[in-house]
């Protein structure tokens, strides 16, 4: 075990730290940006700004398990989700995308930001499948908001503890 | 030649498949390790799979163990192509038998350079 | 929005006066999109007013970031693969007959990018030779003092270690850093990186065994590449090999090379006298 997790464990293994200490924010927007870069495309920049918030909230969230339990919930309106699904797709897409395509893109967006987020923990943990839906489970105490904008729109990363079994 | 996407994600299976088989492949999906073992196990062996990590039913990493474990399946070129990006995941999956691993997320250069790593992409003549 | 003619020649007088970059009419667009961002950044309005700025205070600094954000930074590992595969079974092998034990082979990777190069000639060797860490010193040279800084770092993004390296390779060599993957010491310890323009008189270096210069004689006029290839020459050693990118040549620009067959690629061998 690293030494940075034996400082932020109990005697039972839980964590310690908050979930700000774990997973900085600077380190968050990084993989985040890169993420966009690569998957939804070469021009497609997370800007680093407050946006409004979304008339219809639509989010996808994976849990990550280990020594820290958490959970990592992006959050944008409904359209954008549906355009994001649309770049992830590329140039296969033509025409309306099904509510179901949109969940299944959304979804994986949701997982590869949880993987990438997973990878800066200071030890091994496994990552749960992702969900999608208008509605997330709620916020625990210890959680904190990276917002951003992507084409004029908000797009939120929330990340928290998650105290009890999800 | 012959490609098997594995992921659970529709949208992954389409950008992946959509990139082989623009590189000339045909491609086959599944949408987890128990999926693609029938696949297998009916006789549709191809020549390369591109696995998923994390799955239901049956994860990337017990898909790339079971084939590894039947040498009927031997000439199968296997790259996890997945967000678990940790060293010691990539050594693992390294370990069970893949012989590539390919990070999510990725550009489709980046798709096409490791298959040249392999070898499963015909060489451009300049 | 299109670049007026006069600010065009502006930059790309300034660009080949610097790094001898030849920018010809029909590239406003790419100066254009390289230099807005660099615009935003100084809080000018747009591009021209950047250009106004650079024209009436030419101070080193801006000169300096026009002309590093108009070179092509484009690479990755192993790069086009066969270069690096027959460094490892014939060039190294062949060298190392040829040379006393103990002796040191120079590599110089002479436009080395953010460093994909000269860490993947420091895998080859590594991989190769016994010792390999210990038998071989590369030098890795850049224009950009930025892409210098990033080879110094050994530091690379997870989209670029997606770009060509080996997984084998990345465990074996790489450790994590946050967001980042970073080469191991003993790598690091093999590359000395520095600042250097191809096109102006080089520091006292070499003899170089080995000299990677791939994929930036596209960038430049024919005397500029004469006048680099026959200055590379003088600094290698008889028995060298030099490797240049898929693209480019020596042959019908400077005749003292002769150019043999590695495998399915080509290297060039300085011609005695
Ligand atoms: C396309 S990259 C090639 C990198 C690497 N050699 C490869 O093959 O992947 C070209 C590099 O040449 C550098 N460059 C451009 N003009 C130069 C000059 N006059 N002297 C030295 N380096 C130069 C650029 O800064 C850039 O990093």
């Amino acid at each position: 075990m690293s030494e940075h997790l034996l400082e932020a464990t109990t005697q039972d293994g839980a964590c310690t730290l908050s979930a700000a200490e774990l997973l900085p924010e600077e380190s968050v927007r990084a993989v985040a940006e890169e993420i966009w870069l690569s998957f939804i495309g070469e021009e497609e920049f997370l800007i680093p700004l407050d946006g409004e918030a979304p008339a219809n909230p639509f989010s996808a969230w994976v849990g990550i398990d280990g020594p820290w339990r958490g959970r990592v919930v992006i959050t944008c309106d409904e359209s954008v989700a549906q355009d994001l699904t649309r770049c992830l797709l590329g140039e296969e897409t033509v025409g309306e995308l099904s509510q179901d395509d949109v969940e299944d893109g959304f979804g994986e967006l949701a997982n590869v930001v949880g993987g990438g987020l997973k990878a800066l923990l200071p030890e091994a943990s496994r990552l749960t499948l992702p969900l999608v839906g208008a509605n997330p489970p709620a916020h625990g105490e210890d959680m904190f908001v990276i917002q951003s904008i992507w084409r004029g729109q908000s797009v939120d990363i929330v990340i928290s503890s998650v105290p009890l079994q999800y | 030649m012959h490609a098997l996407v594995i992921d659970d994600s529709r949208a992954m299976r389409r950008i992946v498949g959509g990139i082989l088989s623009d590189l000339g492949y045909e491609v086959e999906q599944a949408g987890d390790g128990q999926e693609a073992l029938n696949v297998l196990e009916a006789g549709r062996v191809p020549d390369l799979a591109c696995v998923d990590w994390n799955m239901p039913v049956m994860d990337g990493l017990s898909f790339v163990s079971a084939v590894r474990a039947n040498p009927a399946w031997r000439d199968m070129t296997l790259m996890m192509v997945t967000t678990e990006s940790e060293h010691g995941q990539i050594v693992r999956a390294l370990a069970a038998g893949a012989h590539e691993y390919l990070i999510k997320p990725f550009t489709p250069d980046a798709l096409r350079d490791k298959l040249s790593l392999l070898g499963l992409v015909p060489v451009e003549v300049p | 929005m299109t670049l007026a003619a006069a600010d065009f020649s502006f930059v790309s007088d300034l660009v080949r006066r610097e790094s001898s970059i030849v920018l010809a009419p029909g590239k406003e667009y790419l100066v254009e999109a390289r230099l807005l961002p660099l615009a935003r950044k100084a809080g000018a309005a747009g591009v021209s007013e950047l250009v106004e700025k650079a024209r009436r205070h030419p101070d080193r600094a801006t000169t300096q970031s026009i002309v590093e954000a108009l070179t092509t930074n484009e690479t990755s590992w192993y790069r086009d693969g066969d270069p690096f595969s027959q460094l490892g079974t014939t060039v190294f092998p062949q060298l190392l007959a040829a040379r006393p034990a103990g002796e040191k082979l120079r590599i110089w990777s002479a436009a080395s990018s953010s460093g994909q190069e000269p860490y993947t000639i420091a895998m080859v060797a590594s991989e190769t030779i016994p010792g390999g860490s210990s038998r071989v010193a590369i030098t890795a040279t850049d224009l950009s003092t930025e892409m210098v800084e990033r080879t110094r770092a050994g530091r690379f993004s997870q989209l670029e270690v997606n770009r060509g390296l080996p997984a084998p390779m990345l465990v074996r060599h790489f450790t994590r850093a946050g967001a980042e993957w970073e080469v191991a010491a003993a790598l690091r310890a093999m590359v000395t990186a520095s600042q250097l323009n191809l096109a102006q008189p080089y520091p006292r270096m070499g003899p170089f065994d080995v000299v990677f210069l791939r994929n930036v004689l596209i960038y430049f006029d024919v005397p500029t590449k004469q006048d680099i290839l026959r200055r590379v020459r003088t600094l290698m050693r008889p028995d060298g090999w030099l490797f240049l990118g898929a693209a480019e040549t020596t042959l019908g620009v400077d005749a003292g090379w002769e150019r043999v067959a590695l495998g399915r690629t080509s290297a060039y061998r300085p011609i005695a006298g």
